[in-house]
């Protein structure tokens, strides 16, 4: 059984509708009479005549929604035979995988800002080493749960790719290689703020050395003036001497104690070093791997590039006349637009970035990886038979 | 307990409810009545409703930037329509309205066809009669009935719409209905049954006393819409017709291309606000009044038009100029043709008869004035025929009836076989042997003396002195002494005071002359509140239709007339 529900469900009920309630400007003052009048709640006012701005009514929408999504299940189980549904649903799901990847770079957009906030003080007491280092292993986890997205949707990309048509691929590809470049810009200003962390510290500690190597030098000479205190003083008087003594105890615990905090000081220093030098090790590997997925996209590319330059070659009769030119061009051109895909070049392109931007899918760089693939298409009609000498990577 | 008022809250809250933006507003045959009746075209327009579509309509363009409010009728047929919209939806997203309780299949089937997911909203919304005046509606069925007995696809669409009128005016009421109507009590069980089975929506705060619902039948009281009214409201439906406020005047010698076709709504028609109840001799001198205000302003706005400030204040005004003139100009060709009417077709005088043969008890005298006025040229055939019904309503079982001599003076005017039939079927539909109560000669002592006081007093107007028997039922009803017997409970609930909200609703139509007591006794009784229905709004000529359609007699009486017929053949 259904439940009828009758009023102000589609508000209440969070997480089931979510489609209008934003758009919808629905003032409580004035639709709170209107919806919940028929429920008997106020017995207080119940035998007050009834406002004259309330109306009966039932609300539908509720059992409609859940009608929709039993229907939506039992669709799910038997597999749609419409296909052009089911591509527009994958498609659906690549743009929601994208999306929800471009949520997430901004979300790590902002820690980095955060962090970067906090590496960049040079204060020496107000040093908050634990919440960076714990900024820097939740930023760095996120570039690898990143990462491993975005694999994953050049996978689904990829997985799909022979089915769907050769705009959609573009486009799609287009999207991974925005995203993968906004990840590597970030990757990028991820260490260079590891590295002025680093920088960071190295002053601060040599800054400490200079202030604090006194007493570090003085430490091991403190307890035999205060080892001999006691006995001098002790001569003469007890009261005194046993001030003394108590001194003389409270400054050696002290004294410890400051050579306890200096060690563990250091050593997390130590520590944090290591920290961000293994972050960046891993930042490496993570360059790596991205560098090879744009490597694959290069390919796909290129071999795009190689059939429009077979096309070219076929048909224009101007270029048929210059055909080592021809080859040699087509033997360069894959070469030189692979350039624009390593890596360094990426990021060199890349504007700077916002992290509020990020989620955003306009390609911004697309313009710059993609016109040589898209030009014949928009400046010529294409001839029938191109689709043929079109080699699609799957 | 007003109808215009909660109808018009339901539109106003689809509107608001789809947010900001265009929208074009999808109905259906009956909600287009209904919202025209609330709503005017220009009101609407300001709220941003662009386009008016109906959805049984097949080529209506695709315009993704409108959102679509489906205001609907629950049919199996608007079901069907809005499936096949959902499927290829034409506009961007769809809120939709149903005027009355859709099943859950229909909910389910709806939902099917949302492969593309543009619908927002499903929602009851009770709007389901069409809202006349704040204290009548209707709900636009002819014939209701087949026989004694209900249709069965209008009782459902009555049942429907009076239990959404329930709902819409947030009243769980008792019901009483009227003994001597089987269609009565059938109607009265159907909507106890819905109010039990709905029980949930009937959940109102609960008020001391509970609302009163008075199912009646029009065969009771087939005298009122046998008469002519003399109120402007009335009278005008009367001579010309008012359907869902809209008056056809095409037929109207000389009319002007632009009044062919008037609306009378007493909503945004001041003028007609204040005088539909108003009888024909007070309408003419306000009329007079507001051609006298509209003569003083017309030569003063197109006079001084000499400097831009002028100019400037007269484009200011000329929208309310123009208003005014428009309601001068109809209002002057109605009144105009009223009055023609009047005199071409005698009607004070036949009135005067029909008045004459509705209250009062002198046989002798009432069958020489129908006689005398069956040999008056100017009366028509219409008339003669309502004339001779009325004498035999009244005095169907008095000893000395000359009903035949009348059939034969009747034939002789040359009054055409449809009015002579009416006759016998008037009086099969609305005789003594069908109704319930005593229209003409009264039973108990105080409703004798009442009747000899108001022979003393005389009566304040001839043509007015009828009172409909709804009158009289209300006013037993409202002091508490409208007998058990006559008009039981359904159910076991009863009332024990007074009651305070009352719905009647009229099977087989109301009457504005009936709208305008149950007006007249809102206004007089304090504390008591009264909205009249029926299953339409009746003049003479659409209840004689309602007759014919409910074809009894015309089925007894043909087969009778066979029967003579082969026996005068042997």
């Amino acid at each position: 059984m259904i439940p009828r529900k009758r009023h102000g469900a589609k508000n209440t009920d969070q997480g089931v509708y979510l489609g209008l309630s934003k758009t919808q400007v629905l003032s409580p003052a004035s639709a709170g009479p209107g919806r919940c009048d028929i429920a008997p709640a106020t017995p207080p006012a119940a035998l007050a005549p009834n406002p004259p701005d309330s109306m009966s009514c039932r609300d539908r929408t509720q059992e409609f929604l859940s009608a929709c999504r039993s229907l939506q299940s039992r669709q799910n189980g038997i597999q749609t035979n419409k296909p052009t549904l089911r591509a527009a649903r994958q498609h659906s799901e690549f743009t929601l995988m994208a999306k929800h990847i471009g949520k997430d770079l901004s979300n790590t957009f902002t820690k980095l800002e955060k962090l970067t906030i906090l590496a960049k003080r040079k204060s020496l007491f107000d040093d908050k080493a634990v919440e960076i280092e714990e900024l820097t292993y939740i930023i760095k986890q996120d570039i690898n749960s990143l990462n491993k997205q975005i694999a994953q949707l050049q996978d689904f990309v990829r997985a799909k790719g022979t089915q769907s048509g050769r705009h959609l691929q573009t486009h799609s590809n287009t999207i991974v290689v925005s995203l993968q470049s906004k990840l590597a810009s970030m990757s990028n200003d991820f260490k260079s703020v590891l590295e002025v962390r680093t920088e960071n510290l190295k002053q601060q500690r040599s800054r400490r050395e200079q202030f604090s190597r006194a007493p570090v030098s003085a430490l091991p000479l403190a307890p035999n003036h205060l080892g001999g205190g006691p006995v001098v003083l002790g001569a003469d008087s007890p009261a005194s001497r046993e001030v003394a003594i108590d001194m003389a105890d409270a400054r050696t615990s002290q004294q410890l104690q400051l050579i306890d905090e200096q060690d563990s000081y250091i050593q997390s220093r130590a520590d944090t070093m290591q920290n961000i030098e293994s972050t960046i090790v891993e930042l490496g590997s993570i360059f790596q791997q991205l560098a090879h997925m744009v490597k694959e996209q290069e390919e796909t590319i290129q071999s795009w590039l190689q059939g429009r330059t077979a096309w070219q070659r076929r048909n224009s009769s101007w270029w048929a006349e210059g055909r080592k030119a021809a080859k040699q061009q087509g033997s360069k051109q894959p070469v030189k637009s692979s350039n624009p895909l390593s890596v360094p070049c990426i990021l060199s392109r890349l504007p700077t970035l916002r992290a509020g931007n990020t989620h955003c899918l306009n390609p911004g760089i697309s313009p710059s990886v993609i016109p040589s693939i898209t030009d014949p298409s928009s400046k010529r009609p294409r001839p029938s038979h191109l689709q043929r000498a079109l080699p699609m990577t799957a | 307990m007003n109808v215009v008022f909660a109808v018009k809250q339901y539109i106003s809250k689809m509107i608001e409810d789809s947010g900001p933006g265009m929208k074009v507003l999808l109905m259906d045959k009956e909600t287009t009545g209904i919202v025209s009746m609330v709503y005017t075209q220009s009101e609407i327009l300001q709220k941003e409703v662009y386009l008016f579509e109906r959805i049984d309509s097949q080529n209506r363009e695709i315009m993704k930037h409108l959102k679509a409010i489906c205001f609907l009728r629950p049919t199996k047929e608007n079901v069907d329509y809005l499936i096949q919209e959902l499927r290829r939806p034409k506009y961007s997203i769809y809120f939709i309205y149903f005027s009355n309780v859709i099943s859950k299949s229909d909910v389910k089937s709806l939902a099917e066809a949302d492969e593309q997911e543009v619908v927002a909203e499903v929602q009851e919304f009770y709007g389901d009669y069409i809202a006349v005046n704040p204290h009548l509606f209707s709900l636009n069925i002819l014939g209701c009935c087949q026989g004694r007995n209900w249709d069965p696809a209008q009782l459902s669409r009555t049942t429907q719409g009076l239990t959404a009128l329930l709902l819409s005016l947030k009243k769980c009421p008792v019901i009483r209905y009227q003994l001597s109507s089987e269609a009565a009590k059938t109607l009265a069980e159907c909507v106890k049954q819905v109010i039990s089975k709905e029980y949930e929506l009937f959940e109102f705060r609960r008020t001391e006393v509970p609302p009163l619902l008075l199912i009646l039948d029009r065969c009771d009281d087939a005298i009122t819409p046998l008469l002519n009214q003399w109120t402007y409201q009335a009278m005008v439906h009367e001579l010309l017709g008012i359907k869902n406020n809209r008056i056809d005047l095409s037929r109207v010698p000389g009319i002007s291309k632009d009044l062919r076709e008037v609306v009378l709504s007493a909503e945004n028609d001041e003028f007609y606000a204040n005088n539909m109840h108003l009888n024909f001799a007070e309408i003419g001198s306000n009329i007079k009044n507001l051609m006298e205000d509209f003569q003083k302003k017309k030569p003063k706005e197109q006079q001084k038009l000499e400097s831009i400030a002028d100019m400037k204040a007269f484009v200011e005004n000329y929208p309310q100029f123009k208003k005014m003139s428009g309601t001068v100009s109809k209002h002057v060709t109605v009144v105009g043709e009223l009055s023609r009417l009047v005199s071409e077709r005698n009607l004070l005088e036949v009135s005067e008869v029909e008045q004459e043969l509705a209250c009062q008890n002198d046989h002798s005298s009432a069958l020489q004035n129908v006689k005398r006025l069956l040999q008056n040229p100017k009366v028509t055939e219409f008339d003669a025929a309502r004339l001779v019904m009325l004498y035999a309503l009244h005095y169907e079982r008095h000893s000395s009836n000359s009903l035949p001599g009348l059939l034969v003076d009747l034939r002789n005017k040359g009054v055409s076989e449809k009015y002579r039939k009416l006759v016998s079927a008037v009086v099969e539909y609305g005789g003594k042997r069908v109704r319930g109560s005593d229209l003409f000669s009264p039973k108990d002592a105080v409703a004798i003396t009442k009747q000899f006081l108001k022979g003393l007093k005389g009566v304040e107007n001839v043509y007015t002195q009828h009172q409909p028997f709804l009158h009289e039922t209300l006013d037993h009803l409202i002091k508490g002494k409208l007998k058990e017997s006559l008009y039981p409970y359904v159910g076991l609930s009863t009332l024990r005071d007074r009651p305070q909200d009352i719905i009647v609703f009229v099977i087989g139509g109301a009457t504005y002359e009936e709208a305008l007591t149950v007006y007249n006794l809102n206004c007089s009784t304090p504390g008591v509140r009264i909205v009249l229905g029926g299953t339409t709004v009746h003049n003479t000529k659409s209840f004689l239709e309602e007759v014919l359609a409910s074809g009894l007699h015309s089925r007894s009486k043909e087969s009778s007339q066979a029967i003579s017929r082969s026996a005068s053949r042997r």
